[in-house]
């Protein structure tokens, strides 16, 4: 609110560069007084709530070149970081490749918002519900940097590992896999289709739409056709903890055949291992024990059938 | 810093103002245009009232800024009606599709972009495309009943 | 079922008020703007309970673009308000008690000049240590916000003996429940705009529920007559009893009349939440006693409400839930006590249902649990116990006697959704961590301000020398229809056209008193003035007819356009119109009426005389990996009279359940330290569409007793205040578990996989 301002009102420029570098440069040049913009529904929801300040430039990403439309290439979808979370939905090699983040975006925001937000921004926050999606997926981003191009699993991206992940960084472009992990976009659930392979993404919010999430869950795998798993990967998120995969469920399961007895076991190592967040509106314990319960069912639900 | 053009299409006719380039949209509309019809309550795209479309689309005026719609169509609640009521709007008359009508333009601009895109929406495609419009007077009922009626007629 | 089917298709009419609302055209008091304005903003404490030791503005004052700086020094009259007890600082002088509390205002050119104006007053504060818990509040050690202590106002209602009576009881069940602070969360936040009329004059263009009561506060304040200033207070984007009381217009006005220009203000969302009102939050505690049928016997509740930094309406809100809290039904013994606390915690007020809501999940509640205890079907237990058509009120005074609770009770007993309760639910076994439960619940909520409290009505009707049917009440339109509901009025008892009609609401300088929109009594003032009033107008008018035309007046009536005249034998014909009538007589046809909301004749302090009945079935499905839940359908039985206006019945029940579907699962002003964490509608979590089920029914009981002579009740708050015991007990007729607190926590609904696999197997004879 205004009367945490102590200095006179300054209002931001904006700068619409077309060549990534030279909004990159332009940050370098800012540093922290400036900010990186694309649909900017995120930020602007924090400036007017005073969680951050106003930055007094603005580098909007939205007409660079680089950062524009969704190619298949080969064994790839590259979905530009500007590419807005709408037209992610319903583009074709999304829905035929991108089905889980497809499941996603459809519970992102609201329809109004998703005309506007776009995919790197929705990541670029850390805390995005597309992150857990895409994690499941083993996307890539592709980072600029400088002059210079480099891929990075998402996974260490949103973590911070090592040297991923650098303040003046700009996502260019998201790559997801074409290939046979890739699933359509079929149902809103869990089900053994496309060669074994499987997928769930699961979003608790606090009420049925148009919420930030207590807890986002997402797996992706694939069964032998005797049951046992060949591929497994997990991920977790919800509030403020950075999302992340679920190694030693993943380990547990990888290579075994679902069980009441592993399924209690995939249960117990999920709410020991996942470091969920806790805030105001939901404890970890109780993320902890959702996460653990949704995926479990999920897992359950595919046991059955 | 008020050194940036803004020009834009507003209900068919052409607008040029002089303002700041990360005003929003929901300010020149309301104060700059004054077109009132678009309305402020949350100010942060949470709840809808400020819904209008921009070539087409429906986006939260208060999200949008000056330099993000320049150049742009920009449609308000006032263009919708500007001959004659429109079919949606009639729909909510008939059905009581509001009460205290605050968050009526918003709604309307979402309920005309749903069935632009869905002309027979499906109870689950109503709530989707509504979902990001909230009402605090009606619990919805009276909405729900004006967009079938509308979705029907198509 | 009350639908649009032929029974009141001539009563859906679309509302007066709606081309303009559905096409934007309608301007609202925040969408003004007048030439030469200036911006105001208002300074709000820094923290939440604090002297103050100085107070600097000049800073503020040289800024560009400021046009004046108020503080307390500003004030000419007194620098406090309160609808009952003026004891809200305008400006605060030398204490801060909530994190809302105003210590200064700024008029500028624009509204950016203003917040940086803001910025630049310096406040020095002592911190006092917070006060945060009405508990700890009433602790001898806790500060005083108050010079009479940290108790607005206690309330003790006791019959016969309880203590001695629980002795006999075979049944007890002693519970405490917590409800939450809920916000108004209405669209269209507060503001207006203040314009400085001649000769120290002053026009108000602000949203209130009560345009007259709002002039007397402001008169106090600016130290004027209150025939100087005319407020203007609708339409309104929603109030549901949070505009009320006052809150930006002392500081609008001040500064209007400081800078002799108009000022607007317009409360961001993040300005309402920290200053505006909160629903009570309230703790009871209940003990309650049965025989071995099942009978009620002894019945004690303690209700302690925490009010916040100052008292507006938190005496009668605290007198409602009293006369609430031991329910509709015949306890030979009972003992009710009530404290109502001052904290740091914001400013709790008045909202729909103003106590209600609270008393009645509670004792609801109670009557479950005893249910279950004595083995019975919970609405059957409900049936053995509910009071009689022409006993006592719930505090022992005199009421209309009324059989409404049978009425409701039958509605929900035969329901579809009710019997959904007994049937095999047919759990889906691939997901068997769902469950699904059926609840209900009842009420009788009073209508009208209470004894003690005064409850004015009056309106006036009139023959415009236009020639319009012309009614003018002091009302205001926040949504509920009132306009439409006039109108439908009108069009029955003149059977006129729309076309005929005037309707002036809203604006002092055009109405007559009709005391506030408020406590579900416009609808019942509106049909008693009407009722005096038009046979009144419409001999009148007849008489003047009659003559001018030579016809009997016996064979004249009003109707469409005019009077018309209905011979014996023939077809009837329109002799003259409203306005050719009004034109026979020099001054304008008008006739006032001023009276009191029906009272008991006894003197109980709080007590109602008038209720409705509502009583509510409701499906939910609790999904138990994640604790949430989701509402299936729902009947509403509501008994309150006729349904003038069946568009705005529906409306304002349906809406009302929805707003308590938020009370009941999502909603809950956070305060920490005294200072608000959910500041936006990101984190205030209220319902949107996907929230709702459309598996709604709504049964209108319209039926009056014999010799009613009050005809329509007011609906705007019965429809929010049974659903919480009513989910209650839904939730643990799927889960097991018993619900205390709202909102539900997602935790208390979950269990843990694969236990819950096991469970899945519970029958159906599990209760």
């Amino acid at each position: 609110m205004a009367m945490e301002m102590t200095n006179a009102p300054k209002y931001p420029e904006v700068w619409q560069p077309a060549a990534a570098e030279e909004a990159w440069l332009l940050k370098r040049k800012w540093g922290e007084a400036a900010c990186y913009v694309s649909g900017g529904t995120l930020l602007r929801t924090q400036w007017e709530n005073g969680v951050k300040p106003p930055p007094l430039h603005i580098i909007s990403l939205e007409s660079v070149h680089e950062l524009q439309g969704v190619q298949l290439t080969e064994g790839h979808v590259s979905v530009g970081a500007a590419v807005t979370l709408n037209e992610c939905r319903s583009n074709g090699a999304l829905q035929r490749y991108g089905g889980l983040l497809i499941e996603a975006i459809e519970q992102i925001a609201a329809p109004s918002i998703r005309y506007l937000a776009t995919i790197g921004g929705n990541i670029s926050s850390l805390v995005g519900d597309s992150i857990p999606a895409l994690m499941a997926m083993d996307a890539k981003l592709l980072i600029v940097r400088g002059p210079a191009r480099h891929t990075v699993p998402i996974r260490d991206w949103v973590q911070g590992a090592e040297g991923a992940r650098e303040p003046d960084d700009i996502i260019g472009r998201v790559l997801i896999p074409a290939s046979a992990s890739a699933s359509p976009l079929t149902e809103h659930d869990i089900h053994a289709q496309h060669d074994e392979w499987f997928q769930f993404y699961e979003k608790v919010g606090r009420r049925e739409a148009f919420t930030p999430s207590l807890v986002t869950i997402a797996g992706v795998g694939r069964l032998s056709e005797d049951g046992v798993m060949q591929e497994i990967r997990l991920s977790a998120g919800g509030g403020a903890a950075l999302p992340d995969r679920l190694p030693e469920a993943e380990k547990a399961l990888s290579g075994s055949r679902l069980s009441e007895a592993m399924l209690s076991l995939i249960h117990q190592t999920i709410n020991s291992q996942y470091r969920a967040a806790e805030d105001l509106f939901a404890g970890s314990e109780y993320r902890k024990e959702a996460s653990a319960n949704l995926i479990t069912s999920r897992l359950w639900k595919l046991m059955k059938s | 810093m008020m050194d940036y053009i803004w020009k834009a299409t507003v209900n068919g006719q052409t607008a040029e103002l002089r303002v700041r380039p990360a005003e929003r949209l929901l300010t020149l509309l309301r104060e700059e245009l004054g077109l009132t019809g678009t309305k402020v309550s949350c100010e942060l795209g949470r709840c809808g009232a400020c819904i209008v479309h921009m070539d087409g689309k429906p986006v939260n005026a208060c999200l949008v800024m000056a330099y993000q719609s320049n150049g742009k169509a920009i449609t308000t609640i006032e263009g919708l009606s500007a001959g004659g009521l429109h079919k949606v709007q009639e729909a909510f008359l008939e059905e009581g599709g509001f009460q205290c009508g605050y968050c009526t333009p918003g709604m309307i601009m979402s309920v005309k972009a749903l069935l632009d895109e869905t002309p027979c929406p499906t109870t689950d495609q109503i709530k989707e495309g509504l979902a990001g419009n909230l009402c605090r007077c009606t619990g919805y009922g009276g909405i729900l009943r004006a967009v079938r009626r509308c979705g029907a007629s198509t | 079922m009350l639908t649009r089917g032929e029974r009141t298709a001539h009563k859906w009419r679309g509302r007066p008020d709606g081309p303009a609302k559905v096409s934007g055209s309608l301007t609202y008091l925040t969408d003004l703007s007048v030439p030469g304005m200036l911006y105001g903003k208002v300074l709000r404490s820094a923290v939440p309970h604090a002297f103050i030791l100085d107070i600097r503005t000049a800073k503020a004052e040289r800024a560009p673009g400021v046009r004046a700086v108020l503080t307390h020094k500003d004030v000419p009259g007194l620098n406090r308000f309160g609808i009952v007890n003026p004891d809200q600082p305008v400006f605060c002088e030398d204490r801060v008690r909530y994190i809302g509390d105003a210590i200064a205002a700024v008029a500028a050119d624009t509204k950016e000049a203003a917040e940086y104006a803001l910025s630049l007053i310096e406040v020095d504060y002592e911190p006092i240590p917070l006060v945060d818990d009405p508990e700890k509040a009433l602790q001898p050690d806790a500060p005083l916000l108050h010079p009479g202590g940290n108790v607005l106002h206690r309330t003790s209602y006791r019959k016969g003996d309880p203590d001695e009576a629980f002795g006999s009881c075979v049944h007890v069940v002693e519970e405490t429940y917590w409800t939450p602070r809920q916000m108004h969360a209405y669209m269209e936040t507060e503001g207006g705009v203040f314009v400085p009329e001649e000769e120290g004059g002053l026009t108000v263009y602000a949203a209130t529920q009560h345009g007259f009561k709002d002039r007397m506060q402001l008169a106090r304040i600016l130290a004027v007559s209150e025939e100087s200033i005319r407020v203007v207070s609708s339409p309104i984007g929603g109030s549901f009893g949070g505009k009320d009381e006052l809150n930006v217009q002392p500081y609008g006005a001040l500064l209007a009349l400081k800078t002799g220009n108009p000022v607007k203000l317009h409360n961001s969302r993040r300005e309402s939440v920290r200053a505006g009102l909160k629903r009570h939050p309230m703790k009871l505690v209940m003990k309650t006693g049965i025989d071995a049928e099942g009978r009620l016997v002894a019945h004690r509740a303690e209700i302690i409400a925490d009010t916040g930094a100052y008292s507006t309406l938190g005496a009668p809100v605290l007198n409602f839930a009293t006369e609430h809290a031991m329910g509709p039904y015949r306890i030979p013994h009972i003992a009710v006590e009530g404290v109502s606390v001052f904290t740091n915690n914001g400013v709790s007020g008045e909202f729909r249902g103003f106590g209600g809501n609270q008393a009645i999940f509670a004792v609801e509640s109670q009557m479950n649990r005893l249910a279950e205890l004595a083995g019975m079907d919970p609405w059957q237990f409900r049936r053995l116990n509910l009071r009689e058509a022409a006993d006592p009120g719930p505090l022992g005074q005199r009421i209309l006697p009324t059989d409404c609770l049978p009425a409701v009770w039958r509605s929900v007993a035969d329901s579809e959704v009710w019997s959904r309760r007994r049937s095999s639910r047919l759990r889906d076994a691939s997901e068997p961590w769902v469950k699904r439960g059926v609840g209900a619940a009842l009420a009788m909520h009073g209508s009208g301000l209470g004894y003690g409290i005064p409850d004015p009505g009056g309106g006036r009707l009139s023959l415009t020398r236009e020639g319009k049917l012309e009614a003018a009440f002091s009302f205001e339109e926040f949504g509920q229809g009132v306009i439409a509901t006039l109108e439908l009025m009108l069009m029955e008892r003149f059977r006129c056209s729309a076309d005929d009609l005037s309707i002036v609401i809203g604006d002092t300088a055009k109405v007559p008193h009709s005391g506030s929109s408020t406590a579900s009594r416009s609808t019942t003032i509106a049909h008693m003035a009407l009722s005096k009033l038009h046979p009144q107008l419409s001999a009148r008018m007849i008489g003047l007819a009659a003559k001018a035309t030579g016809k009997p007046a016996p064979l004249l009536s009003t109707g469409p356009g005019g009077i018309w005249l209905q011979p014996e034998n023939g077809k009837a014909e329109r002799l003259i119109t409203y306005k050719e009538v009004a034109l026979l007589q020099e001054e304008e046809l008008a006739y006032e009426t001023e009276f009191h909301f029906p009272v008991s004749p006894d003197p109980v302090i709080g007590g109602h005389y008038l209720y409705t009945c509502a009583a509510v079935a409701v499906e939910v499905e609790v999904n138990t990996l994640t604790g949430a839940i989701k509402l299936l359908g729902k009947h509403h039985a509501v008994a309150a009279g006729p349904a003038v206006n069946p568009m705005g019945y529906i409306g304002q029940i349906e809406g009302g359940s929805v707003m308590a579907q938020g009370f009941t699962l999502s909603e809950d002003a956070l305060l920490q330290d005294g200072h608000y964490k959910t500041e936006n509608l990101d984190t205030y979590i209220i319902p949107t569409i996907r929230d709702v089920t459309e598996d709604v029914t709504l049964h209108a009981i319209e039926e009056l007793p014999q010799d009613d002579p009050y005809g329509p009740r007011g609906i705007g708050e019965v429809g929010s205040v049974a659903l919480a015991p009513a989910i209650a007990l839904a939730v643990h007729d799927a889960v097991g578990s018993w619900i205390t607190r709202l909102p539900i926590r997602r935790e208390e609904l979950m269990g843990a996989f694969p236990g819950i696999l096991k469970r899945s197997c519970k029958g159906a004879d599990d209760s």
